[in-house]
């Protein structure tokens, strides 16, 4: 067995249409694509975890078969978004012909929103010059972010979360193939956590199995609050408490230990902001704060140095 | 009356106080009429080894140093010319391009690139000098020129010359003395007899016992710079606070960004790190538009701006610190490295991005992985245990 199918989420990953959960209507057109052999490039959006990628890989191996790996590029934009990829790695798979077949291969291009323009303007050359030879799959969140050129050369699908009546099927369908009980109320508690999103009810559901062979509704919210930490709360009642060292001391270990930027931590910062248990005149403070930091952000080069000042400035709101 | 600096210049090219090898390859390139850049602390002697040969070889020697426009126009008038053409009376030539690292981005522009193009194609020997020329703006002309150091001036080397000055202006020394203030100008000859001139004046040698005033750019600590602008609310106090510090602005920014909250709070605090947050706009400021001058607003915001945040005067003694920004951030690189590598090799099986693995699937795998059941994924064991913790 492949190492990666141990992880769940590859392991169930559909690979025919039939398979698929969800998305009836869009699974029913691109497949009759399929089957005329004549597809035109794809623009795949909506949020994520619920099935671009699976989709495309469906195709993949609907059109090739066993060889849909020779006849398949896969990249991601998000890690390389630079033009180059487009002009190199793409436009080097794109000029040969698919193995074993008249069909023309596939390429996908996951996260496309974080092409640059640039990238994107060479992209929209790209689909013209090797349409004989190449179909593109693009997918993204939002399709606004793509240059109207290239929406304009798609069929475009926009995918919805997943209904609840899909996400409890798969949940059941995997319960039985590796012998867990899921509770009624944990199925509901899945839902509820994944908002649609089926990577996120499959990650959950093995994590949960690693403790026990019963699912319930403890164990998921219990996975998925160690998942997303309130850890910006915290941080953010420190600083409104007059806390200010201890404040900047965990949102400093917080940006380290995840990775993120001061852009990513203002974004979650302000959405936080509104949740928060506050007067409104606070929170509305807070958020022009918030705004103004964002703004320094930008026009700063420190971006630490501009968390603290927003922090600092949090600290006059109390009583 | 010329200063003593001046009066007691080598007068030959055995005087100079300058590494013979470095000098002997000099005179090869001299004498190959090819380029050479020569680099070495101030006071190294860099330039008057240059005169002195001139002088000696009686070269016309053509000179270009700090103090004149350098820019593409002007080195060709001064030096594109006379780089081909014949002196005046068949003499032999020997350009000087004093002090590379003062050629400006702005004022000077295109001057290194026009300068770069001729090296090469000279006629007459070139020799250029600099006091760091490892930096990127002169990569390129390093790349054609001959790289000599030139040595800090050895104590022993200081004393001697020192002595030298000593008997001729008839002033009484102790070897200690000389020793003493040679040791303490870190090998620069010239500011070493100046140094003389200035402890001699009243007839005789008076060291004081530790650094002092009349010695020159006699650093600061960073921790009095703070001790100042937290404590004071005085403007004479503050002004010029950070002027002969190490530390540059960056660093500057960094202690007080630490320091801050342990002394002001509250509208203290917030006016404070709103003052350092205008600076860091500057700072962005000055590498978009290369506007140094904006580098002013940058100090004045980290002193007056810091030094103003408050209402009363700070008492008491605080301790300051390092600011641990800079290593946690590196430690973390460290750690990081591990979840990379992670990334690198899962991310594709899975059909993400590396940085939507990050997002959406290591925080379950860290949890299978706490509680020792994570499947075999292929990982090294210290990638697993990574995971653990």
């Amino acid at each position: 067995m492949e190492d990666s199918l141990k992880i769940w989420t590859e392991k169930y990953r559909p690979n025919k249409f039939s398979e698929v959960y969800g998305h009836k209507k869009i699974v029913k057109k691109v497949k009759a694509f399929v089957e005329k052999g004549n597809m035109p490039h794809l623009l795949l959006a909506g949020p994520a975890g619920i099935g671009k990628t699976t989709l495309s890989l469906v195709i993949a191996k609907e059109l090739f078969g066993d060889n849909w790996r020779s006849n398949f590029l896969e990249t991601n934009a998000s890690d390389e978004r630079g033009i180059d990829v487009i002009r190199n790695k793409i436009k080097d798979f794109a000029r040969t012909k698919a193995v074993d077949t008249n069909l023309p291969k596939i390429i996908y291009l996951d996260e496309c929103d974080s092409l640059t323009k640039e990238a994107q303007q060479a992209l929209r050359r790209t689909m013209e010059t090797y349409s004989g030879t190449a179909r593109f799959v693009l997918s993204c969140n939002y399709s606004s972010k793509l240059i109207d050129p290239i929406q304009s050369r798609c069929a475009v699908f926009r995918f919805k979360p997943l209904l609840k009546e899909d996400i409890a099927e798969l949940v059941d369908s995997i319960a039985s193939a590796e012998n867990l009980k899921v509770t009624d109320d944990a199925r509901e508690a899945l839902f509820d956590v994944s908002g649609g999103d089926v990577r996120r009810v499959v990650n959950t559901m093995q994590s949960c199995s690693v403790v026990g062979d019963t699912i319930d509704k403890e164990a998921v919210y219990e996975v998925n609050n160690f998942v997303k930490p309130k850890d910006l709360d915290i941080v953010l009642l420190m600083a409104i408490d007059g806390k200010f060292v201890e404040a900047r001391e965990k949102l400093l270990k917080i940006m380290l230990n995840n990775g993120l930027s001061g852009m990513d931590i203002i974004k979650q910062i302000q959405s936080e902001i509104l949740r928060l248990d506050l007067e409104s005149e606070v929170k509305l403070k807070m958020i022009e704060k918030c705004g103004e930091t964002e703004f320094r952000l930008v026009e700063g080069s420190d971006e630490f140095i501009q968390l603290e000042a927003m922090l600092a400035s949090f600290g006059l709101f109390k009583k | 009356m010329k200063p003593w600096c001046e009066k007691y210049k080598a007068e030959s090219i055995e005087d100079l106080a300058v590494d013979p090898s470095s000098l002997k390859k000099l005179m090869e390139i001299i004498d190959a009429k090819g380029v050479a850049l020569i680099h070495g602390p101030t006071g190294s002697g860099k330039t008057s080894a240059i005169e002195m040969i001139a002088k000696e070889k009686d070269f016309e020697l053509i000179e270009m140093n700090a103090s004149d426009f350098r820019d593409s126009e002007n080195i060709r008038r001064v030096i594109g010319g006379s780089l081909q053409q014949q002196s005046l009376f068949k003499r032999k030539k020997l350009i000087l391009i004093d002090e590379l690292n003062g050629i400006s981005g702005r004022e000077d522009r295109g001057g290194l690139l026009f300068l770069n193009k001729l090296l090469g194609k000279n006629k007459f020997p070139v020799i250029m000098t600099a006091e760091d020329p490892f930096t990127k703006k002169l990569a390129a002309t390093r790349k054609k020129s001959k790289v000599i150091e030139f040595n800090a001036v050895e104590t022993g080397r200081i004393v001697t010359v020192l002595k030298k000055v000593c008997e001729g202006e008839n002033v009484p020394y102790e070897e200690d003395d000389l020793k003493t203030i040679a040791r303490r100008v870190g090998g620069d000859i010239r500011g070493a007899i100046n140094d003389l001139q200035v402890h001699s004046i009243l007839g005789k040698i008076e060291l004081a016992e530790e650094a002092e005033d009349n010695e020159r750019e006699r650093e600061g600590t960073i921790l009095d710079a703070l001790r100042l602008v937290f404590k004071s609310r005085k403007w004479e106090n503050v002004s010029g606070v950070y002027n002969n510090l190490k530390e540059d602005h960056k660093e500057i920014m960094l202690w007080l960004e630490q320091n801050i909250p342990a002394e002001y709070s509250d509208e203290e605090l917030y006016n404070a790190y709103m003052s350092l947050s205008k600076a860091d706009i500057f700072n962005r400021r000055i590498m978009r538009w290369q506007h140094w001058r904006y580098l002013v607003y940058v100090y004045n915001l980290l002193s007056y701006g810091v030094a103003f945040s408050k209402k009363d005067n700070k008492k008491g003694f605080v301790p300051y610190k390092r600011s641990d920004r800079p290593l946690k951030i590196w430690l973390n690189n460290m750690k990081t490295m591990k979840r990379k590598s992670i990334c690198d090799k899962l991310a594709g099986k899975m059909h993400s991005s590396k940085k939507g693995f990050v997002k959406k699937h290591l925080p379950y795998l860290k949890l299978m992985a706490r509680n020792g059941r994570l499947p075999d994924l292929g990982l090294s064991p210290e990638e697993v245990e990574w995971l653990t913790k």
